[in-house]
């Protein structure tokens, strides 16, 4: 007899959720803010498609304020003010383990994705995270279309992705009844004492491991420490109300072959973690996959597509996919333009990145990045372009953006200056 | 030519600095190595003149090591230029080689070979399930780990980090809620419903031909797509109208034996095969197929695990149209002359419990009684009383089993004091006034997130019994080791040569073993990706599910043929027989194989199968759902099977755009690819094994003809049990090829004639995998003597695949940290 593990059965595709809001919450929230004397907080949102984004359908000849129209900034042209592209930026030294290690250091800019020995670094959400996670009940929210995520802890580890935007809704929105809220408090006190016990065992083991070993033992008592900070904020927020929006779960969707699908529904996500705060840090990572994504007149598989040979048909097709992501993408900017805080639109002061790892997927080439930069409070409606044989390090944009966050830092990861040329 | 370089001639001091030595090495550098490697030059980004010797660095050691591996391989200096005599390159070997070996092993000898590692998350779900005595899957809880040198036992691959504890907690939390139970011994199901009398298929039938199910829509009349016949109901269609068995489906979670009878009905003497999930409308998951005969009964029995009420749904495979290509929609069942699944009836009977309360109780708590409790309010008698544990001394009877449970989770005897801080979780929660359970198991949650049963605990120098047990039940096992392992350790007998060798075999004759075949084999041979892409429903239309779940367990049934009979490594690049179901035998156009049982055929002298090359998995995960890739699984045959991975693209090459248009064939593709002269160094190497696989498709069936998408002819799948299935066929394939040395092939099967002259690779490379995978290191330059010397035992001894496990076990890289 053969027993097997069968995928889940596929799923109709999710019938647009229309999600409604009536905030009068917030707008009290803001209020109070505002006689506080605060400003509104900056949020940084960053989304990566794995598999490049057609250059010759983005960009246009001409940089500056009056480049031309391109297929995909089309789609973007009600956003033109609010957008920046850029061409010329990369990350050096990014060939690893094959064509599409990159995907790993996206966000953390890394050497050598892959390659013997490698240690990915944190990726430039949680270094944020780390600064400034605190102050909301999520530090970060991490999505994408499959587990696998751009964001990297300290010691180089990939914190999984969530797909599912009903569990993020829940995670959100959904309060615990008083009994679940005293069961969860007792489980974070229960984890701490745990977590002290298995701290003082690791200094015990560690007086018998040798020297080399230590280091490993160093990763394990670390781990234990900081699970300790985080269960004592936990206790902290576990026993505040969860913001109140009107707005119905979203249904997830279970065909893992539409992309474009889910990741629409996560992008739905983004304006309301935003606006209530319940956190500032969001990456999304849209993993391009084997298999064809149910886009109307796309027959070939998306990565057989991307590696299109010059071929027409296949670049046809490709650009379909795109321009439906790209769709998705101006409707995310119209939603966050549309909410407001305090008067101004919720874009002003969030920043939303959305590029590749993948300059060119046909060749695998992770130089001449395909960057768009929107809100944040950047003066934006450019094409700044780059030295396409000497790329502008991405991370001296990452390092602008961290400043525009008010964090503390001269540099990140490869970065070789403190902003791009151009942007202000 | 200034040379900055230094050598010596070792001391038994490591890190000294180097004085000037004898001529030696600088001068054989100088005189063939410095024209293209010098500051000027620096071929390759590499100056030999300016590289330091400071070994402490990985990466110089590194980079030395490759200096040898080249120069020893005679791959340097290049042809082109002045070659050394055999003496002196000789010298200038052993030279370096014996400075670089000489460094690591004393490093080795302090600090051990392998770092500290942890468990990964397989192992973490079967200790779990091993230690506490239950079935909870665990695995998707935690992260993904990274793997190292292919395999996710190495230690540098795997990482700790808060995402892990809190994960590690979680996990704990719902292991102990399953082990957890004092409730009311579940009532048993038992019972035999027959399939006519099931409610929707009794109405389905009972209802009239034409009766409209919506009065106010006149198409919607009622139509018969299944058929009762006087012992059974006969079902048509994959998928609708399914088999559902509601009459069945009141049951709480456990383990159950399903039984049912069914056969074939207008099979024209064929079998017909037949597909069982567990089903709750929203997820499903395939629990077995079965092949039934034509027209003679066939009761199926197997045992499977359920989850809470959960009906069954039965499906025939590779049935819905006659020799016309007609439906029973387009004919009623009672015309229809095409086959189908008569299902008569099922049984289900569990769960089946060997005790209660079950057995994962007294892995916690030991000997502490546990007490049946009658609720009074219920009739005396009719109900089945709960359990509670309430000993007389609660913080004696917490030391005991916390102990108890410590010596095991922690897969040795504990120091003394050890358990203490454990026991004091526990009774904080007792002084607190929190009941004994829940009290017990924020202990029982300390040990499991500890380092001592989370890490592995080696010592420099040979390992002690209980490292040596643990190194070896996780390699064979995947898991903690068993009461017999610590029997032997505790008598300090295990490192014993004979008694190693007799607990090798009982542990290879052991079922778990299958998860050393699953865990090794999934991550050499890439099985695990095997869902990694989809294949293009139009192009592969004969590729389904049972197919998918085949390949796979194909795959792993020929590697536990090696290793249960002891076959000779060389079987993996060509066999005289492949281990074959009846869905695989008809996939390779074999015949007369029938049944769902894996089981070992002959294949005729002239198959293209045969090997591990030619097997569905591998050709599937070689390639994405549309088209094939020489290149890519040439690049895996020299990574996988010859341990010789290619080299990367040199850094600063660029990239190629390619372009395809106007080339028709993957081999004109190609043809373009390799008129670089910078590439065709390594792919004179990559793609003759792929030109060679080019044979087989995306699903692995066999092709002289690759499937369009756009012109070509139409033909039937022949290779399958559907009936009418159509694909286009185009261009014809083309298999030959030629080796660097010259020599032409013409197909697979005069190609892997010649790869056999490679099998010694294949024997070191396996070795080498199966060192890496059971310690979870690397193989380090100073490990490579250790290696081949189990390589050359394994050769005079018949180079089988069990002998290599048996004296990978026995060898000193095994049994030293």
């Amino acid at each position: 007899m053969n027993i097997a593990n069968s995928p889940l059965s596929r799923r109709a595709f999710l019938r647009g959720t229309g999600v409604a809001l009536a905030l009068p919450f917030l707008d009290a929230m803001w209020s109070n803010r505002l006689h506080a004397a605060e400003a509104a907080p900056k949020r940084l949102v960053a989304v990566c498609t794995s598999l490049g984004i057609y250059g010759p359908a983005l960009y246009p000849k001409e940089t500056g304020r009056d480049y031309g129209s391109t297929p995909y900034l089309d789609i973007l042209k009600d956003h033109r003010k609010d957008v920046t592209v850029f061409s010329g930026l990369s990350h050096p030294d990014q060939s690893g383990a094959d064509g599409h290690s990159s995907e790993m250091t996206w966000l953390t800019s890394a050497r050598h994705p892959g390659l013997g020995g490698f240690r990915n670094s944190i990726s430039v959400d949680q270094f944020v995270a780390e600064k400034m996670g605190v102050e909301t009940r999520y530090p970060s929210l991490i999505l994408g279309t499959n587990n696998i995520s751009q964001s990297y802890t300290r010691s180089g580890v990939m914190i999984p992705a969530e797909t599912r935007p009903s569990v993020v809704f829940a995670k959100l929105f959904i309060d615990g009844t008083p009994w679940e809220i005293q069961q969860q408090m007792k489980k974070l006190r229960e984890g701490r004492s745990i977590m002290d016990s298995v701290g003082e065992e690791a200094k015990r083991f560690g007086a018998r491991v040798g020297a080399a070993d230590r280091d490993k033992l160093d990763e394990y008592f670390t781990s234990v420490r900081e699970m300790e900070q985080r269960l004592a904020k936990a206790e902290d927020w576990v026993q505040k109300p969860k913001p109140k929006i009107d707005a119905t779960k979203p249904e997830d969707i279970t065909n893992n072959a539409d992309i474009v699908g889910r990741l629409q529904l996560l992008f739905e996500l983004v304006p309301l973690a935003v606006q209530t705060d319940s956190t500032r840090l969001i990456t999304i990572l849209v993993q391009g996959r084997g298999d064809v994504p149910p886009v109307p007149g796309v027959t070939i598989d998306h990565h057989n597509l991307s590696h299109h040979g010059q071929d027409p048909e296949k670049i046809r097709q490709l650009e379909l996919i795109e321009m439906a992501e790209m769709g998705a993408f101006a409707k995310l900017l119209t939603a966050l333009k549309q909410k407001t805080e305090g008067g101004a639109p919720l874009l002003d002061n969030t920043m939303v990145l959305l590029g590749s790892n993948l300059g060119n997927a046909n060749s695998h080439d992770s130089t001449n990045l395909p960057i768009l930069l929107a809100g944040g409070g950047f003066q934006h409606g450019q094409h700044l372009g780059f030295d396409a044989k000497n790329n502008v390090p991405l991370c001296n944009l990452f390092v602008q953006m961290l400043q525009k966050m008010n964090v503390e830092t001269n540099s990140f990861g490869s970065s070789s200056s403190t902003s791009v040329p151009g942007l202000v | 030519m200034f040379l900055p370089v230094r050598f010596l001639l070792l001391c038994s001091v490591v890190s000294a600095p180097f004085a000037m030595a004898a001529a030696g090495p600088n001068a054989f550098i100088d005189q063939y190595c410095a024209d293209c490697h010098d500051a000027d030059d620096k071929k390759g980004g590499l100056d030999l003149t300016s590289l330091p010797w400071d070994l402490d660095k990985r990466e110089n050691f590194d980079e030395w090591v490759k200096v040898v591996d080249l120069v020893s391989k005679g791959e340097m200096p290049p042809k082109k230029k002045e070659r050394p005599e055999a003496a002196s390159a000789h010298a200038f070997l052993a030279g370096i080689g014996n400075e670089l070996r000489s460094f690591q092993s004393q490093r080795e000898a302090q600090t051990g070979r392998t770092v500290l590692r942890r468990l990964n998350r397989v192992e973490y779900e079967r200790t779990m399930q091993d230690l506490l005595g239950i079935s909870t899957p665990l695995v998707a809880l935690l992260p993904a780990d990274g793997s190292a040198y292919g395999f996710d036992t190495v230690a540098e691959g795997l990482r700790l980090s808060t995402l892990q504890m809190e994960k590690y907690l979680e996990a704990a939390d719902i292991a102990l809620d399953a082990a957890i139970n004092l409730a009311p011994e579940p009532d048993q199901v038992k019972g035999h419903w027959l399939v006519k009398q099931e409610g929707g298929i009794r109405k389905d039938l009972d209802t009239p031909e034409g009766t409209l199910t919506n009065p106010n829509d006149t198409k919607s009349k009622h139509r018969h797509l299944i058929l009762e016949l006087p012992d059974a109901v006969v079902f048509f269609n994959e998928g609708y109208p399914a088999c559902q068995l509601h009459q069945a489906d009141r049951h709480p979670a456990g383990t159950f034996r399903i039984r049912l009878s069914a056969y074939g009905y207008q099979s024209k003497g064929r079998p017909v095969p037949m597909r069982i999930y567990t089903d709750n409308y929203r997820e499903h998951q395939l629990l077995g197929w079965f092949e039934m005969p034509p027209d003679e009964p066939r009761v199926v029995e197997f045992i499977a695990k359920l989850p809470a009420n959960e009906f069954l749904r039965v499906e025939p495979s590779g049935t819905g149209v006659d020799d016309k290509g007609q439906n029973v929609y387009n004919i009623g069942v009672k015309e229809f002359t095409g086959a189908g699944l008569a299902l008569q009836w099922v049984e289900l009977e569990g769960p089946l419990l060997e005790q209660w309360p079950p057995a994962s109780m007294q892995r916690l708590f030991g000997d502490i009684p546990m007490t049946a409790v009658e609720d009074p309010k219920k009739k005396q008698g009719k109900q089945k009383p709960s359990y509670t544990l309430a000993p007389a001394d609660p913080k004696a009877a917490a030391r005991q089993a916390i102990e108890r449970f410590a010596t095991r989770a922690f897969r040795r005897p504990l120091e003394a004091g050890e358990a203490d801080r454990f026991v004091k979780l526990a009774t904080d929660e007792l002084d607190a006034s929190r009941p004994f359970i829940e009290s017990m198991r924020v202990a029982f949650r300390g040990i499991l997130t500890a380092p001592q049963f989370l890490l592995f605990q080696e010592a420099p120098g040979k390992l002690d019994e209980y490292a040596l047990a643990s190194r070896l039940s996780y390699f064979l096992w995947s898991s903690m080791p068993d009461d017999e392992l610590f029997s032997l350790a505790a008598q300090q007998k295990l490192s014993n040569p004979a008694v190693l060798h007799a607990q090798v075999e009982r542990m290879l004759n052991d079922e778990k073993s299958q998860n050393f075949v699953r865990n090794f084999a999934g991550q050499w041979l890439d099985l695990r990706n095997i869902d990694a892409t989809t294949p293009d429903k139009r192009l592969y239309p004969e590729a389904d599910e049972l197919l998918n779940v085949s390949m796979v367990r194909e795959t792993e049934a020929f590697f536990n043929e090696l290793l249960q009979h002891d076959l000779n490594v060389s079987n993996f690049i060509q066999s005289d027989f492949a281990m074959l179901n009846s869905r695989l035998a008809v996939h390779y156009g074999i015949e007369d194989v029938s049944g769902e049982e894996f089981r070992r055929v002959s294949l005729p002298p002239d198959s293209p199968r045969g090997g591990v090359m030619t097997q569905a998995s591998v050709l599937k995960v070689t390639a994405n759902g549309t088209t094939t890739s020489p290149v890519i699984r040439g690049a895996w045959v020299m990574k996988k099977l010859l341990g010789l991975p290619p080299a990367p693209p040199p850094p600063g090459t660029g990239t190629i755009e390619p372009d395809t248009r106007g080339a028709t064939t993957v081999r004109e593709q190609l043809a373009k690819h390799r008129t670089s002269e910078k590439c065709a160094g390594c792919h004179a190497n990559i793609d003759p094994p792929g030109f060679a696989l080019e044979s087989f498709d995306v699903i692995g069936g066999f092709r002289d003809r690759y499937r369009s998408q756009g012109n070509g002819e139409v033909v039937t799948v022949k290779n399958t049990w559907s009936r009418r299935q159509y694909v286009k066929l185009g261009l014809p394939v083309d298999a030959s090829g030629e080796l660097p040395d010259g020599r032409n092939f013409s197909n697979i099967q005069d190609f892997k004639k010649l790869l056999l002259e490679k099998s010694d690779l294949v024997l070191s490379s396996l070795t080498n995998k199966l060192v890496i995978y059971s310690t979870g290191a690397g193989i380090a330059y100073c490990d490579r003597p250790a290696v081949d010397a189990i390589v050359e035992k394994v050769k005079k001894e018949g180079g089988g695949l069990r002998t290599l496990v048996h004296e990978v076990v026995e060898s000193p890289i095994f049994q030293t940290k």
